[in-house]
């Protein structure tokens, strides 16, 4: 009974979404919409609070040898994929299924917090059309579930794209002037990269097809890879998978050299959307590297992952704090800092070592989480400045809103990695593993918590602190405007700020949720280290 | 050779057809009589009548039972017929309803008469079992494609789009008579299993050179390169309901005479070798060419048109993987009807503009058009993103279909073409995506509601609806 969650939650944001948008335009009004929205996505946070206690008792089936085992499951025989007889050997078709996992769940609670908050503070900073903002939003966060409750390559893949359109209107008809064509240019960048992900996909389905038997299924393949860790004949075909993902997912996680589509994105969009893109969005990519890339591929990973891919990730750290530090836009600072913070993931999961792996997987929920309320916290500076412009407008706001301040210099510490905050244990995780494996590597990612801890509070000075300085433009929107936030608000990000200082004391809360995940990752990796030793120790070269 | 009463009998096996084709003649006699002076009243009559009969075709499919062909018969009846008949089934209902409103006072019973005589010929291609009838069932889409052509519109543009399209048809058609003789001099048959058989064998330079004659005749009814030429010139110079017409029917022969010539229900794949190069080569060409020329369109029917030659291209190579393979190819059907779905959709929503706008298809009145109608806009924006591919719709399933035949192909050569339809598939996301965002472009203060004919609302809910029911049930 417990395993209806699954679908419902995947489901019911897309029904409620879509039925909002057609209801909008005949007989709905805008403030019942907006409720509907936040009810629904009040009811999404409680089932995945359902869902965590059910996967806390569900155990899965761990002796089958596989990697990704959902200890959760719905996998009804209605949803399976007849394709016709293309495929001869395999007639009966696909059975499709749903699972929730530790990483699954980790990204489905994280997501319905970032939901509601997102629709909550959107109360107070979209100015128009709220029904509709809440409708695209549900609509994505069903695509977002059914990525993360996955348990087969189709509906990954269908989860993974079907965000794309929903996103498409969040940027386009919230943002600043010209978010249309940022909007466009996200989409059509994002869509670049989920074709070769369809052919990485399939050609996983491909390479694991015993004796033409050919499976959909994530514990399957991951179970079936896990056993061919050794073979080495495989490196050639798991590479040309690896780069195939690497350029789908990369793109949508804004991995360096595909991280082209940030400024002008984040630089137009609300906020708000903002949040949403920057806290879960971007997770599809790092999901997909741990649910695609780590089980599927573990020879490739072992050869290019810590050292390419690792590589990238400490560039990121970096250069995104660079680059955060010569913004003087307040969302596009914030998405430079969001992408340097990534890079911490990127360097922990492709340490590819237990502490590295679920080093990172707790650094995605803390990414989520801070990320998520500091993009808040800037949507309601925002709208109370008229502007997110740092070099222009208000400033000194610490003595205006003494409240909105402190906690976005709260999470903006908690960013910078403060230790006693979820941040710090993440960035500790993956920055040990990382020495295990590449110490230079893991020195450049070093440097970037200097950088982080020199752009937040650089930020804190000049837009928080300092003299007061009132925007004669912006005087009117001012006056107008509210006061200090709101209870709503204080209520979101009081949450968020608990969780920050829970995870910061007692990470091991979060971690059991992972750890048996990461476990059984770091042991695939560490098949494949082995016989990648062993090959070239004694000298063979099979590439 | 074949005596009276025998061919009786095959025709019993295509009944279908046989009703479109008695019907159409039935309705051309019934125009002669001139009966109705209301243009309404007759075209509704006629288009009722025209829905009738192809419900009618529905009902005798329905009852037809697959039977054994007897050896070198003119018909058979297995999946491929009955594809073929769902889809100019499908393709009728669709283009009735586009044709609805704009059909020349006076010509509706000449109109729907030889539309039904053009569906009847996709169905008896589909059905052919023999190079005699393949031909004539090709034919018959033609020649009553070139009389609507030059019905459907009445000055110069229309002329130059008829006169272009009769004379490569014609042109075309020689050429595959030309292989046809061949395949009859090598095989001594004209039954196409027999000439498959007897050519499967010896892969001689003779048999490439017939095969690929025959190929290139088909080529023409699909737009594949080298005969994509006329297709943006005739989308553009025809009435919109002959463009929408000539984005299905004629692409719906082709590929009927395609896995009819290379082996109908049972692909042999002793033939690979001899053509599935061929094909890879022109599905590559095809589709890039055609995405990269519609990317720079400034009119909807050429960027149409352009779009129509990329999906050709796609299932090109989902008939190449199919053939070395030796599986059935039934997922070139279902490409061809979920794109029925799809393009007849985007067919309906520019008629609409169209009208609106005076007769101008430019990219630039597409502007704005939520604002305009917007529910006609959700038909063409589910329509469009199922054209590039994405969730929710059912052209998703196509393509996935598409790539995933190709992989399970397992050759080098198909993989390649495979990533180079997945380049393509994003170069025509661009365009897609593009119109989908002029769609919301513009400020909301001009808005003036314009109300769609109902008929083409009726057409564009359809193939909404299609698109989006047959992702959920494929």
């Amino acid at each position: 009974m417990l395993s209806m969650i699954l679908p419902t939650i995947v489901l019911m944001p897309l029904a409620v979404g879509i039925g909002l948008l057609l209801a909008r335009r005949c007989c709905l009004t805008d403030a019942v919409g907006e409720a509907i929205g936040l009810i629904t996505a009040s009811v999404l946070l409680m089932l995945s609070i359902l869902g965590y206690v059910a996967v806390g008792w569900g155990t899965g089936d761990v002796e089958s040898g596989a990697v990704i085992v959902p200890r959760l499951e719905f996998a009804p025989s209605w949803l399976s994929l007849r394709l016709p007889s293309v495929i001869a050997t395999a007639p009966s078709g696909w059975q499709l299924s749903l699972g929730l996992d530790g990483i699954g769940l980790s990204m489905v609670v994280l997501t319905a917090i970032v939901t509601l908050s997102v629709l909550v503070v959107a109360r107070s900073t979209v100015t128009h059309d709220r029904s509709d903002f809440g409708a695209w939003t549900l609509f994505a966060v069903s695509g977002l579930m059914l990525v993360f409750t996955s348990m087969d390559l189709i509906l990954f893949y269908i989860g993974f794209e079907l965000a794309l359109i929903p996103l498409f209107a969040l940027i386009a008809f919230w943002g600043d002037k010209g978010a249309d064509l940022a909007a466009k240019r996200f989409v059509l960048y994002t869509l670049a990269g989920s074709i070769p992900m369809i052919l990485g996909i399939l050609g996983i389905a491909g390479l694991y097809t015993n004796q033409n038997e050919w499976t959909a299924s994530l514990p399957e393949l991951s179970k079936r890879a896990a056993a061919s860790a050794s073979d080495f004949s495989l490196l050639r075909d798991q590479t040309w998978i690896l780069s195939f993902l690497v350029l789908g997912l990369g793109i949508k996680m804004a991995l360096i050299p595909f991280h082209t589509w940030i400024p002008k994105t984040y630089g137009s969009c609300h906020a708000t959307a903002g949040a949403f893109l920057a806290a879960v969005v971007l997770k599809l990519g790092l999901f997909g590297f741990v649910r695609l890339a780590l089980p599927m591929v573990p020879l490739a990973c072992e050869k290019y992952g810590p050292t390419v891919l690792g590589t990238l990730g400490a560039i990121a750290i970096v250069v995104g704090a660079l680059m955060a530090l010569a913004q003087t836009d307040l969302r596009r600072l914030l998405a430079y800092s969001s992408l340097s913070h990534v890079g911490f993931v990127t360097m922990g999961l492709f340490a590819l070592n237990e502490e590295g792996i679920s080093g990172g997987l707790l650094q995605m929920f803390n990414h989520g989480i801070t990320t998520a309320a500091a993009f808040l916290a800037a949507s309601c500076i925002i709208s109370r400045r008229g502007t997110s412009e740092l070099n222009h407008g208000s400033r000194g706001l610490a003595t205006l809103y003494p409240k909105l301040s402190a906690f976005m210099i709260f999470f903006l510490v908690a960013g910078a990695g403060a230790p006693g905050l979820n941040n710090f244990v993440g960035e500790t995780l993956t920055l040990t593993a990382m020495i295990a494996r590449q110490p230079l590597v893991a020195a450049l990612g070093a440097l970037g918590i200097v950088l982080g801890a020199w752009y937040s509070f650089r930020l804190i000075q000049n837009l928080l602190f300092g003299e007061e300085v009132l925007d004669r433009h912006n005087e009117s929107a001012r006056s107008k405007s509210k006061g200090d936030i709101g209870v709503f608000e204080k209520g979101v990000f009081g949450f968020f700020s608990v969780l920050c200082l829970v995870i910061g004391i007692y990470p091991q809360a979060a971690i059991n949720v992972i750890a048996r995940d990461a476990r059984q990752l770091g042991q695939v990796s560490s098949v494949a280290e082995r016989s990648s030793l062993t090959i070239s120790s004694v000298g063979g070269n099979h590439d | 050779m074949i005596d009276k009463e025998s061919i009786l009998q095959q025709l019993w096996a295509v009944n279908h057809a046989n009703v479109l084709l008695l019907a159409g003649v039935f309705f051309i006699a019934l125009g002669l009589l001139r009966a109705f002076s209301n243009t309404r009243l007759e075209r509704t009559f006629y288009g009722i009548g025209t829905l009738a009969v192809l419900a009618l075709a529905t009902g005798c499919m329905a009852i037809s039972t697959s039977h054994e062909a007897s050896p070198g018969a003119l018909f058979v009846s297995d999946s491929v017929t009955l594809s073929g008949a769902k889809l100019a089934i499908l393709g009728g209902v669709f283009l009735t309803l586009l044709g609805w409103d704009q059909i020349r006072s006076g010509r509706a019973a000449d109109h729907y008469g030889v539309m039904l005589l053009m569906l009847s010929g996709l169905m008896y291609a589909a059905a052919a079992n023999d190079l005699t009838s393949l031909f004539l069932g090709l034919e018959l889409v033609s020649i009553p494609t070139t009389v609507l052509l030059s019905m459907s519109r009445n000055d110069n543009w229309g002329r130059e789009a008829t006169l272009k399209y009769f004379t490569l048809a014609a042109f075309t058609s020689a050429i595959f008579l030309l292989g046809a003789s061949y395949l009859y001099g090598l095989s001594g048959s004209t039954c196409l299993p027999t000439i498959l058989e007897a050519i499967s064998h010896t892969p001689t330079p003779l048999v490439r050179i017939a095969l690929g004659l025959a190929l290139c005749g088909l080529c023409f009814r699909i737009t594949a390169v080298p005969f994509q030429f006329y297709a943006p010139d005739v989308f553009a110079g025809s009435a919109s309901y002959m463009a929408a017409s000539m984005s299905f029917v004629p692409k719906v022969a082709g590929f009927v005479g395609i896995v009819r010539l290379l082996g109908g229900a049972q692909l042999q794949s002793a033939m690979a070798e001899t053509v599935v190069a061929l094909l890879l080569v022109i599905a590559g060409v095809t589709m890039t060419l055609g995405n990269c020329t519609a990317l720079v369109q400034t009119r909807m029917r050429r960027m149409l048109a352009y779009s129509s030659m990329a999906h050709s291209g796609y299932l090109l190579i989902a008939v190449a993987a199919l053939l070395s393979m030796g599986s059935t190819p039934t997922i070139v059907f279902d490409y061809l009807m979920v794109y029925a779905a799809m393009t007849l959709g985007m067919f309906a929503l520019m008629t609409s503009v169209e009208q609106a706008s005076g007769g101008s298809d430019e990219l630039a009145c597409f502007n704005g058009l939520h604002f305009r109608s917007p529910w006609l806009t959700i038909g063409g924006v589910i329509c469009l993103l199922s054209l590039t591919g994405l969730p929710l719709t059912a052209g998703f399933w196509a393509k996935l279909q598409v790539f995933l035949t190709s992989v399970k192909a397992d050759r080098l050569d198909i993989q390649v073409v495979a990533i180079v339809m997945a380049i393509n598939a994003t170069i025509a996301a661009i365009y897609y995506l593009s119109l989908v965002h002029r769609f919301y472009q513009g400020n909301q203060e001009t808005r003036t509601a314009s109300r769609p004919p109902l008929s083409i609302s009726i057409a564009c809910a359809l193939s909404g609806t299609l698109t989006a029911v047959w992702f959920f049930y494929p």
